[in-house]
């Protein structure tokens, strides 16, 4: 049988809220600990923007070239056709909040070849990135935290 | 529990005898639901991954209908929301029921009624999040928080669960005084680390780290990589945490036995899901990973909740005046061996393993070819798991009459090897699981075929003809006969003409090959009071009714001829076997003895296996001579 009477009042080893609230603030410091180490790599990263063809994500002023719309982590089309030749404005509307996207392009489907690098931000936000020239060609995008957000772009 | 001859006692003293056993009975019953709740609760918060890896979430984008309406269309991703919230619906239930029944049979021992009353209250909260979730289009904190409540649901049973079962059931009191505090403190911690990987889910830093363990960061990506690194990191910390609470286990392994094995269960899950984590950056975000992920999560998570909780009562020596495990049935007697032994004859391996014989053919043929191997061990490990959940759903409805017939007799719950509250729980774990591995790796018709096969054998067979009527194993063979479709469902996502053949193949043997064995155990069959033909017709009439559905079974496998899923091959094969299986039924006819019938019924066996074998086999060979042309 897989019970027993435990119906009758067991001796008690109490669970005092001091010796809790000391074991919640000890885990709320190693974790704020991490958090520190954590942000080392963080900076790292920042720093390597620089290096690597980051696009700064500005505020929108004007018209854009073109312009993707994010929302429930999708893009809204597979393929964008720009001009060639000349710098571009592409316009990113991250409809959700709290999570990041960004709009990066390569020269090959397997996002192996960048080309350049939109940096990334989280919604409910629109920014622009200001792009240098692309030679004419077809090229691929997609969003470098969720690769299913891909498609095309063909530069002419 | 045995009862002493009612006639020697007083009538007051039966009477009270009668009620104390109900009562346990209820009681035990009880403990079952408390552990189903447990496991379809950890069932529920894995599926709850798989609809956030698969961006499932908004496929339903109102609460509580679907698209407005109640039944969703079929599409798949808003089957795995829908889904989701099914089965969290009927678990919803299982809890309140919970804390009824921990109000009604343990109202004043409070270490079973206040988790399992703050069980329900935590599933109220998690209502009204689940809304907020899919309203609030999926921001991540309220995803988190989705997840951080269901974990507190899950905890809430699991402490129900260790009072109810009266675990750790060990007589000794812990010595380390220091053991449930540290436990405690390891379970927080892995809190607190879950609620971090969920935020590295939501926000999307998944991706940010292209390297582990160490971080090749993406450029620009400062934030997230923080975000990314803050869970690697704190995986460390709470590591050195769980492997001390794990040292301080192992040096009570002696007289805390279960305490031991419950920690060495945690230090494995945690090593699992490192390389789990190593895998997600590795081969990339995949759905398969993040589910495998947070079910690991779940099940560290149920580890160290249980390590503290075992912890708190075996400190207290609140187990110790107990009675001792020997002196309260066989069910704590056994040996893990045994045990599991025990579970494994639940669900009547031999049927199961005729089943599956049929469903691997019905694949290839639906396929006109192999299909792939993931395909095959999704739909036979989903069909197993369903069909086994049948026969213990059998098991446990049957064990009255299981217990007055010579064959059944050894069966785990007739001797008392598991009890029926067990029995039960075990059977709707493996049924839902089967169901839905089915429905999300194979198709949903496949998982749909799959279960209502359960249902027809569970409440047409079981409950209502076996007992009443002599066609009982005609009809109730239906359930039987479904294997072939599912794999043909698990393959198409539809079903075929030669699928209803493999069908009807299946229905029409089976009265004949059951028959033959109903022949040997008449005496057993007509005791437990199951009116089997051999019962109420008598053997000379059985006979002919074996030779009638064996020769309509012959018959019934040509029909796949026409069909053109079959060739040369399978029409020769089956007019060979099919003529030996009426020469068998003929003789059984002409010498009527048990041994011609246990000769037909071993035969039954080989026919069916080779039957479809011959399927299998015509199939690869027109593939192979097709593409040597």
């Amino acid at each position: 049988m897989a019970l027993r009477d435990t119906s009758a009042p067991l001796p008690e080893a109490r669970l005092s809220l001091r010796m809790l609230l000391g074991m919640v603030a000890a885990a709320l410091a190693l974790f704020a600990a991490a958090y520190v180490v954590a942000g080392v790599y963080g900076q790292q990263a920042e720093k390597q923007a620089g290096e690597d063809r980051v696009i700064a994500a500005v505020e929108p002023a004007g018209a854009a070239d073109g312009s993707l719309l994010a929302k429930s982590v999708a893009f809204d089309v597979k393929a964008l056709r720009l001009p060639a030749g000349r710098p571009l404005v592409v316009r990113l509307q991250n409809e959700d909040a709290g999570i990041f996207h960004n709009v990066a392009f390569y020269r090959d489907p397997q996002a192996g070849d960048l080309v350049a690098r939109g940096k990334l931000f989280d919604g409910p936000l629109t920014r622009d990135y200001r792009f240098a020239a692309f030679t004419p060609g077809r090229y691929f995008f997609q969003c470098d935290l969720h690769p299913w957000m891909n498609g095309t772009l063909e530069a002419e | 529990m045995q009862l002493p001859a009612t006639g020697a006692l007083p009538a007051a003293v039966s009477g009270h005898a009668r009620e104390a056993q109900t009562h346990s009975r209820a009681r035990g019953a009880y403990g079952g639901l408390v552990v189903f709740a447990c496991v379809l609760t950890y069932f529920v918060i894995s599926w709850g991954g798989l609809v956030r890896a698969t961006g499932a979430g908004l496929a339903c984008p109102d609460w509580p209908m679907c698209n407005g309406k109640i039944l969703p269309d079929a599409d798949t991703l808003v089957l795995i929301e829908w889904g989701h919230r099914l089965v969290a619906a009927i678990l919803g239930f299982a809890i309140f029921g919970t804390s009824l029944g921990a109000w009604r049979w343990f109202r004043r021992d409070r270490s079973v009624l206040v988790p399992a009353v703050l069980a329900s209250v935590f599933v109220i909260i998690q209502i009204i999040l689940g809304a907020i979730t899919v309203t609030a289009d999926l921001s991540p904190q309220i995803v988190s928080a989705h997840l951080g409540t269901s974990m507190l649901v899950f905890a809430s049973l699991l402490v129900t669960a260790a009072g109810v079962q009266g675990w750790p059931r060990t007589s000794a009191t812990l010595s380390l005084r220091a053991f449930p505090v540290i436990a405690l403190f390891g379970a927080l911690m892995t809190y607190g680390l879950m609620l971090t990987g969920s935020y590295v889910v939501g926000s999307g830093a998944g991706a940010a780290c292209r390297s582990w363990p160490l971080c090749d960061g993406l450029p620009g990506a400062g934030a997230l990589v923080q975000v990314h690194m803050f869970h690697r990191v704190a995986v460390i910390f709470v590591g050195a945490v769980v492997g001390f609470t794990a040292l301080q286990a192992w040096r009570v392994r002696g007289t805390q036995p279960l305490l031991w094995r419950v920690a060495l269960a945690g230090i494995a899950v945690y090593l699992a899901q490192a390389l789990i984590g190593a895998l997600n950056v590795w081969i990339g975000v995949v759905p398969l990973l993040q589910v495998m992920h947070l079910a690991a999560a779940a099940a560290m998570w149920a580890t160290m909740v249980l390590l503290a909780t075992l912890g708190w009562r075996a400190a207290r020596g609140g187990v110790a005046h107990l009675p001792p495990a020997a002196a309260d049935g066989t069910a704590d007697a056994l040996s893990r061996g045994e045990t599991v032994r025990a579970y494994v004859a639940l669900t009547k391996p031999r049927i199961i393993e005729l089943l599956l014989v049929t469903t691997v053919p019905a694949m290839v043929l639906a396929e006109k070819g192999m299909p792939s191997l993931w395909l095959m061990l999704v739909t036979i490990i989903g069909g197993t798991l369903t069909a086994g959940g049948a026969n213990a759903i059998n098991c446990y409805l049957d064990r009255d009459i299981d217990s007055l017939m010579e064959r059944t007799r050894a069966r785990p719950l007739v001797r008392g090897q598991i009890t029926p509250g067990r029995a039960l729980a075990f059977a709707l774990t493996l049924e839902v699981a089967g169901a839905a591995l089915l429905a999300v790796f194979a198709t949903p018709l496949a998982s749909a075929l799959a279960v209502s096969a359960t249902l027809f054998y569970v409440f047409v067979y079981t409950l209502w003809l076996k007992r009443t009527s002599v066609q009982n194993i005609v009809i109730g063979g239906a359930a039987g006969s479904v294997p072939p479709l599912v794999g043909w469902a698990a393959v198409t996502g539809s079903l075929s003409w030669s699928a209803w053949v493999m069908f009807a193949i299946i229905f029409f043997w089976t009265p004949a090959h059951f028959w033959a064995l109903a022949l040997k155990y008449r005496d057993d069959y007509a005791h437990a009071g199951v009116p089997m033909g051999p019962v109420v017709w008598g053997a000379r009439r059985t006979y002919g009714q074996i030779l009638l559905y064996t020769v309509l079974t012959v018959l019934v496998t040509f029909l796949l001829i026409p069909t053109g899923a079959v060739g040369l091959i399978y029409t020769v094969g089956a007019t060979a076997l099919g003529i030996a299986f009426v020469i068998y039924a003929l003789r059984l006819r002409r010498i009527a003895t048990t041994s011609a019938a246990m000769r037909l019924f071993a035969y039954s066996i080989v026919y069916l296996f080779l039957l479809f074998a011959a399927m299998v086999l015509d199939q690869v060979v027109r593939n192979l001579s097709g593409a040597a042309l």
